[in-house]
């Protein structure tokens, strides 16, 4: 079965290669959203603690709704294909990201605040230089759960006709018992967890550099 | 002297608290002077701290900075005028110690070069190399150093002013005692305008011209030098404030000098070691103990009275003992503590310039004197109450 799954892949390879990428640009645009979405919630909810109870309620709602149920109850609405796709993936996307920036806005020490302020930077610069600089690992850490999160429900999204994997592995369990089902279901599932592991690594390469670029200002001095 | 910082009538009440944190509170700081404000924790000292530099909004009256009513200035510039440290620093933990103390030039956009020169400048200024210390992150130093940065950071635009709110609170007392010796020996070459925010009495002693002692109902209770403060105090409220061992305090204000502050300066007699013995004995028509300096005048040995009956050698052959040295300028308490732990029924230090040089002597009984004249009450001296 090994050599036909590898004789699956080289057949197939041209249709796979194009579901794998439009997978990577559905859970691209899914979270890039999530975060202009979430990021703007943390920020916008920030001293208002009202508001940010009523974000974290609805979006810890949105993630308890069973994805299937979601992505049907959004058909009336939006139809079929990218619409509820993304819409879905999003309300899923939410929580961790406006968690994890809350967290980490939280998280910066008051009396460096504090100093910040006294010492003459404005609200914006303050907020730009130093508590957003300062929530950002615990940010990332939201992205990256949130990244691998997406991946996998994308998946789901064939059940609305979304784009990417999920088509293979739907028709593949539909048909099992039949020619090559259980290859299409595999290979679908292989590349799956396959983008996964690459878009955490490269989130992962995305924190080092953000890390890593301090490290090199650092070293030239005090101007750079 | 000229008025650097005036609070006009100020008053601080937050909403939904019942009594003010500040009430009508007037106070002028003069140029060039430390202020410290001293008080018990939610005096209200923090916050007229933080009026200066409009971090807080005062709810009436004004505050004058160098003459300009601070509430029609545009709050970043006036804050980006006057440093601001507190404690344990506040520094940006993501950014280097050269980016954290260029933060104000920064936003005054000098140029690159002016703010490396002047970073370098301020991390001499602060004793840290700066090949060393320039690219290290805040959490790569210990807390003594942070705290330097923190002062670097807050001299980096040469502001007039300084505000300091418990800038050496976090740290264990000797790194305190350090930062406090050298922070006074900066201001002596800088002189600056400082507000200087304490709960610690010892501490405001230390570093105050001037102290403000705040009432739990957020008024000052005096406002008055060091010395006074101990001496006379205006409440029962500020000596129980101020506390006991007023001698001892007193003491710590005094610098030893070789003047007529100590009388037994006058009596001592020098001899640089090598001289023949018999030449002593013709010079000094009374025969006292002598002090057997090096070629430089720094002290090496005592020798007795008794001893100088040889006549054969030199002064270095006779027996003697090492002398016990205090720098000009240490407090009177450490010169106290050091004459009361010697041997001997009237110990006697040697009064050294900083060079090492010897140019007095003092004994307990100069200490007793400077403490007569100081202006203790004499009661206090005899049954002090702990």
């Amino acid at each position: 079965m090994g050599l036909n799954l590898f004789e699956y892949f080289l057949r197939n390879a041209d249709d796979l290669l194009e579901l794998t990428l439009t997978h990577a640009v559905v859970v691209i645009v899914s979270v890039a959203i999530a975060v202009t979405l979430g990021v703007a919630a943390a920020i916008f909810s920030r001293r208002k603690t009202r508001v940010r109870a009523v974000c974290l309620n609805v979006t810890s709602t949105f993630m308890t709704i069973p994805a299937m149920a979601l992505f049907g109850l959004l058909i009336p609405l939006l139809g079929l294909g990218w619409g509820p796709t993304i819409t879905a993936l999003v309300m899923y996307a939410l929580l961790p990201i406006l968690h994890n920036t809350i967290a980490g806005l939280d998280g910066v020490d008051p009396r460096v605040k504090r100093a910040a302020e006294g010492i003459g930077l404005t609200p914006v610069q303050v907020f730009r230089r130093v508590e957003l600089p300062l929530a950002w690992p615990v940010m990332l850490i939201g992205i990256r759960v949130t990244t691998l999160m997406t991946v996998s429900s994308a998946a789901i999204a064939a059940y609305v006709n979304g784009p990417g994997l999920g088509g293979d592995i739907f028709t593949g369990l539909s048909r099992i018992g039949g020619a090559g089902a259980i290859n299409q279901v595999l290979a679908a599932v292989i590349l799956v967890v396959l983008l996964g592991i690459i878009l955490d690594l490269l989130l992962q390469v995305l924190g080092l550099l953000t890390g890593a670029r301090r490290q090199r200002f650092s070293r030239r001095g005090a101007a750079s | 002297m000229t008025t650097m910082i005036t609070l006009d009538d100020i008053s601080k009440k937050y909403p939904g608290s019942a009594r003010p944190a500040v009430q009508n509170l007037n106070l002028e700081v003069e140029k060039g002077e430390t202020l410290v404000l001293l008080g018990p924790s939610g005096c209200g000292k923090t916050t007229t701290l933080e009026m200066i530099n409009r971090l807080v909004t005062p709810t009436s009256g004004n505050i004058f900075i160098n003459g300009r009513n601070t509430s029609t200035l545009k709050t970043t510039e006036l804050r980006r005028e006057i440093g601001y440290v507190i404690q344990d620093a506040g520094l940006f933990p993501h950014r280097t110690v050269a980016q954290n103390i260029a933060t104000v030039p920064q936003l005054l956009k000098w140029q690159s070069e002016r703010i490396e020169e002047r970073v370098d400048e301020l991390l001499e200024m602060v004793h840290l190399a700066p090949d060393e210390y320039r690219n290290r992150m805040p959490s790569e130093l210990s807390g003594g150093q942070r705290q330097r940065v923190g002062v670097a950071r807050a001299l980096a635009a040469d502001p007039d002013v300084i505000l300091m709110d418990e800038p050496f609170g976090a740290l264990d007392p000797i790194t305190r005692g350090h930062l406090q010796s050298e922070f006074l020996r900066l201001q002596d070459e800088i002189h600056k305008t400082i507000v200087f925010v304490t709960h610690d009495i010892d501490e405001a002693l230390r570093m105050g011209d001037r102290i403000a002692v705040f009432g739990p109902d957020s008024t000052i209770e005096q406002l008055d030098t060091p010395m006074r403060l101990i001496t006379a105090p205006a409440s029962p409220y500020v000596e129980n404030f101020v506390g006991g061992d007023t001698t001892m305090r007193v003491l710590g204000l005094m610098e030893v000098r070789a003047d007529e502050q100590s009388p037994s300066s006058a009596e001592i007699e020098t001899v640089e070691s090598g001289t023949p013995t018999n030449e002593i004995r013709i010079a000094g028509s009374e025969v006292r103990d002598i002090l057997v300096t090096d070629d430089r005048g720094r002290p090496q040995r005592w020798v007795l009275a008794d001893a100088l009956d040889d006549l054969s050698g030199t002064v270095s052959d006779l027996p003697g003992s090492v002398p016990v040295e205090i720098e000009a300028g240490s407090s009177m308490r450490e010169a106290a503590g050091a004459l009361l732990s010697m041997p001997g029924e009237n110990p006697r230090a040697v009064i050294v310039d900083e060079d090492g040089r010897v140019i007095g002597a003092l004994t307990l009984a100069d200490v007793q004197r400077a403490i007569a004249e100081s202006g203790v009450p004499p009661s206090e001296q005899v049954g002090e109450r702990v």
